[in-house]
């Protein structure tokens, strides 16, 4: 009886065009203390609340790209081998979950709604602060050799609404040594809220982080950065877009539904539970057949659609 | 001292090698190679630093487009296809041969822009040597040769140690000096060379070279501190048998080399562990056809496995290549053609031609021009690191022309060298979109060219001898294709790859006494980070030569860079400023 309420209230709330203040603080996934998930499973992110947080995971050789989720403490060792830990030895607020983000050009967050963000919590990767405070073998020591060089790694956020860049963007320094007197130089070593209610409405947002060390083989500062609680609000369904390319019947269901693709330059489908993990990688050449889903508890899921011009389109369903 | 000379050997076709006497009194104080090639050669050396790895560019190539041998065994690392010459130290050999120009046809596969050549000889006398040397970066290196010779059995023993803390003060870019740190090195070695004849004219021959280094990893400039230590430890051995006939000659080798490299690097938990093997085997024949022809036939095995955590498992490659060249001389022309056909066990294969023409004008001119196709087969790093390795990598080729007049009269040479080269298929470690790591792939083609002057003259005044020695190398390497990971433009001159390089050496004795000056000019090159300003460098060495008790007996005093020039060959890798040596040497 209570699990069908349950059910009934997510129906309730799915079905509201317009919902506030949501806050994706990762502790759903229930992670233990120094581990983490960077896309090994092979389910191309990770979904927390309504948001998706692609990752790419290549499996010949072990290498991530996007966001992963992390729980590591390690705050004092240095280099690649500690590559997901947050500087402040654990998520926002003294809590144990947050996401880390390792930027091979950019990394985004889509949604399934249209959403203003608010307020989110940045702080420096472990591997990135020990690097710019003593240097290593391929990067500097932030003020050079000197002190005295006007140094920096920059967090930019910028929205994106129906694939257009918005004007608006939200710059972040996590390492900051331009400042006339060196006394104000700083590494952010803790987490800091950033505003975003300048960007607006939008689907995606999109991280990039520039520093001031570079070469020809790319930026030298180990280009990773940490987030926890991101809030957001005015949630505006996004799911008229993405029926646009696909469509998803009948829906709730108990046995089976059928996924029909609207367009064709698909490049991967997948289903998620509400925890983000896959349940399903879905045969894209088979629109139109149909899925069978008795298998899977009762429950929210999402269809998840990659195009091959990197959108991200989801769908969610229902299992009753 | 360097010795330019015309050669007569027949793989020293090509007229600007260059032979240096590594058993000079003056040349053997020196830790590694790296200071030697400096010196006496045009050649750039890539340096991280005093006491840290190098390596070496010929005409605009990378360093894994020269091979280095010793006793004619490429010893080039299979893994990352270049050799570390600061692990070559000058004090275990007895002659450094430089040749430039390709030589794939001759030397095989990587010999692209040239082959550097380590030489022991068999002793034909008794003898011992002892050197010794400290300097002002905490040197202390004592190495010692002991030679003998009987009628059947002839070698020496070579043995090295070296101490080297590497404290060197250097410049910063506000001026600020600062202390090099966590920069010692340590080398131990045993260079055997033992020679049995047989017969006359037959002469089994063992080699053997143990040698341990350890050094410690200093930080770059930027860099707080390290704490990072690499070991290199190699054994090597060849077994070469030679035979002399009336009309021929067999000369067959046979070797086997194990090579560890471990680095470690506590502040980020890395311990890399790499272990390389390698079966070499080569048989020749030299066959005199008439008194003007002779002709080369010849096979090489080379079996090489590489063991490291970053491949899946140990992985192997074989090569196995056929040469024949032949050799004819009618009047004052000289005609070289050469053709290798070398095929490896994951089947590429390459044929490599040559055609090298030599025209003696009179006594005093020789001209050359040659023609060459140019190859490099894919080390093991670059198909097999994970991640990263692509094994559907093509070897880099392309061909070389070059043109060398040598000018030699009684007491001057004067040579110059022209070349052309393109390399396609060019491998550099690229970040293709929508990739997440680096990787090995077919990324440019590369054109090369420039001119190559070297002048050496000798004057004799009584007591006093004055020799001037200078050479000027204009080197435009360019790549041709851009590229966006790593950005590349194209036009743009390699990295690490200066246009000019020039040197003036004077050397004056008189008596027992002997003076040099050294001087180098570098021009600025193109970083991976930001362009390295030129620099000029100034050495001086005075030396003292006597007889004692019927011994030969030498000091030598030897400041290097004595304006104490602030300058980088790697960014962020410090250089040494003013330092200071001294060596003593006796013979028995």
């Amino acid at each position: 009886m209570i699990r069908t309420l349950l059910l009934a209230c997510t129906v309730i709330i799915i079905t509201i065009p317009q919902v506030d203040g949501q806050q994706a603080d990762f502790e759903s996934f229930d992670l233990e203390v120094d581990t983490f998930l960077n896309g090994s499973d092979g389910g191309g992110g990770f979904r927390e609340e309504d948001l998706f947080f692609p990752n790419t995971y290549e499996d010949t050789f072990g290498s991530w790209s996007g966001w992963s989720i992390s729980t590591d403490t390690d705050v004092t060792t240095a280099g690649f081998t500690n590559q997901y830990a947050s500087i402040a030895g654990g998520g926002a607020d003294g809590s144990q979950h947050y996401a880390t983000s390792f930027v091979s050009g950019s990394t985004r967050i889509t949604a399934v709604f249209r959403f203003a963000p608010e307020v989110l919590s940045v702080s420096n990767n472990t591997y990135a602060f020990l690097s710019m405070r003593d240097g290593d073998s391929f990067a500097k020591k932030f003020g050079g050799e000197t002190g005295e060089d006007p140094d920096f790694f920059l967090l930019t956020i910028k929205g994106y609404r129906d694939g257009q860049l918005q004007s608006d963007s939200v710059d972040h320094y996590l390492a900051d040594f331009r400042f006339a007197d060196n006394s104000q130089d700083y590494i952010q070593d803790d987490w800091m809220n950033v505003d975003l209610t300048a960007i607006g409405f939008v689907d995606s947002l999109e991280f990039t982080l520039t520093s001031s060390d570079n070469g020809a083989f790319g930026m030298n500062t180990p280009a990773y950065f940490c987030i926890d609680n991101f809030s957001f609000g005015n949630l505006i369904s996004t799911e008229e877009i993405a029926s646009e390319v696909i469509r998803v019947f009948p829906n709730p269901s108990s046995d089976y539904v059928y996924i029909d693709l609207k367009i064709t330059s698909v490049s991967q489908v997948i289903m998620t539970n509400s925890c983000g993990q896959v349940c399903e990688e879905i045969d894209i050449y088979n629109s139109g057949e149909k899925l069978d889903i008795r298998h899977l508890n009762n429950g929210v899921y999402f269809i998840t659609v990659f195009t091959n011009d990197n959108k991200v389109y989801t769908h969610r369903i229902i299992k009753q | 001292m360097s010795i330019i000379t015309i050669d007569g050997q027949l793989d020293d076709i090509a007229l600007n090698d260059q032979h240096i006497d590594l058993t000079d009194t003056l040349i053997s104080y020196h830790t590694d190679l790296t200071d030697i090639l400096r010196r006496e050669s045009q050649l750039y050396i890539k340096s991280y630093g005093a006491g840290s790895s190098s390596t070496l560019s010929i005409r605009g190539g990378t360093a894994n487009q020269t091979v280095i041998r010793w006793q004619d065994i490429p010893v080039n690392n299979p893994m990352l296809g270049l050799s570390d010459i600061s692990l070559l130290s000058a004090g275990l050999f007895d002659q450094l041969s430089v040749s430039r120009g390709g030589g794939s046809s001759a030397y095989g596969n990587g010999a692209i822009t040239g082959v550097l050549d380590l030489k022991n000889h068999v002793s034909r006398r008794n003898s011992l040597s002892v050197h010794t040397t400290i300097g002002s970066m905490g040197q202390k290196q004592a190495n010692a040769t002991l030679s003998y010779n009987n009628k059947k059995l002839s070698g020496s023993t070579k043995i090295l140690y070296m101490k080297n803390k590497n404290n060197f003060r250097y410049r910063l870019s506000n001026g600020d000096l600062r202390n090099n740190s966590h920069a010692a090195s340590s080398s131990k070695a045993l260079l055997q060379t033992l020679s049995y004849a047989i017969e006359a004219d037959k002469v089994l021959r063992y080699d053997f070279w143990i040698q341990d280094t350890y050094r410690e990893i200093p930080p770059t400039t930027t860099q707080t501190r390290s704490e990072a230590t690499q070991s290199d430890a190699l054994y090597r051995h060849v077994l070469n048998y030679k035979q002399q006939m009336h009309r021929w000659q067999l000369n067959s080798s046979v070797a086997y080399f194990r090579e560890s490299n471990a680095y470690s690097d506590p502040q980020i938990l890395i311990d890399n562990n790499n272990v390389i093997d390698r079966i070499y085997h080569k048989t020749e024949a030299i066959i005199s056809l008439s008194d003007t022809e002779l002709l080369t036939l010849s096979y090489d095995l080379n079996h090489v496995t590489g063991q490291t955590e970053a491949y899946s498992n140990s992985q192997s490659i074989s090569y196995h290549s056929l040469y024949t060249k032949l050799q004819k001389k009618w009047r004052t022309h000289t005609v070289y053609v050469g053709l290798r056909n070398e095929i490896s066990s994951l089947g590429q294969h390459f044929a490599s031609p040559s055609i090298d023409y030599n025209y003696s004008v009179s006594q005093s001119l020789v001209l050359s021009a040659k023609i060459s196709r140019e190859y490099r087969f894919p080390t093991l790093n670059e198909l097999h690191w994970q991640p990263g390795g692509n094994l559907d990598l093509l070897p880099e080729q392309g061909w070389n022309q070059e043109v060398s007049a040598t000018y030699h009269k009684k007491n001057s040479k004067l040579s110059l060298a022209s070349y052309h080269r393109v390399i396609n298929d060019w491998i550099l470690w690229g970040l293709p979109d929508n990739t997440n790591f680096w990787a090995a792939y077919n990324l440019s083609k590369v054109r090369s060219y420039g001119i190559e002057l070297n002048y050496n003259h000798r004057i004799s005044i009584a007591n006093w001898q004055i020799e001037i020695d200078g050479g000027y190398n204009h080197t435009v390497s360019k790549n041709l294709k851009s590229s966006a990971n790593p950005r590349i433009n194209k036009g743009d001159q390699l990295f690490y790859t200066p246009i000019h390089i020039a040197t003036l050496n004077l050397n004056n004795s008189y008596r027992n006494w002997q003076w040099n000056i050294y001087n180098r000019y570098t021009s600025s090159t193109a970083g991976v980070i930001s362009e390295l300003p030129g620099y000029l460098l100034v050495s001086t060495e005075l030396s003292y030569r006597m007889m004692l008790w019927e011994q030969s007996v030498s000091l030598s005093f030897v400041i290097e860079n004595i304006t104490d020039r602030s300058y980088r060959v790697i960014e962020r890798r410090p250089m040494p400023g003013r330092n200071y040596f001294i060596h003593f040497n006796i013979r028995l």
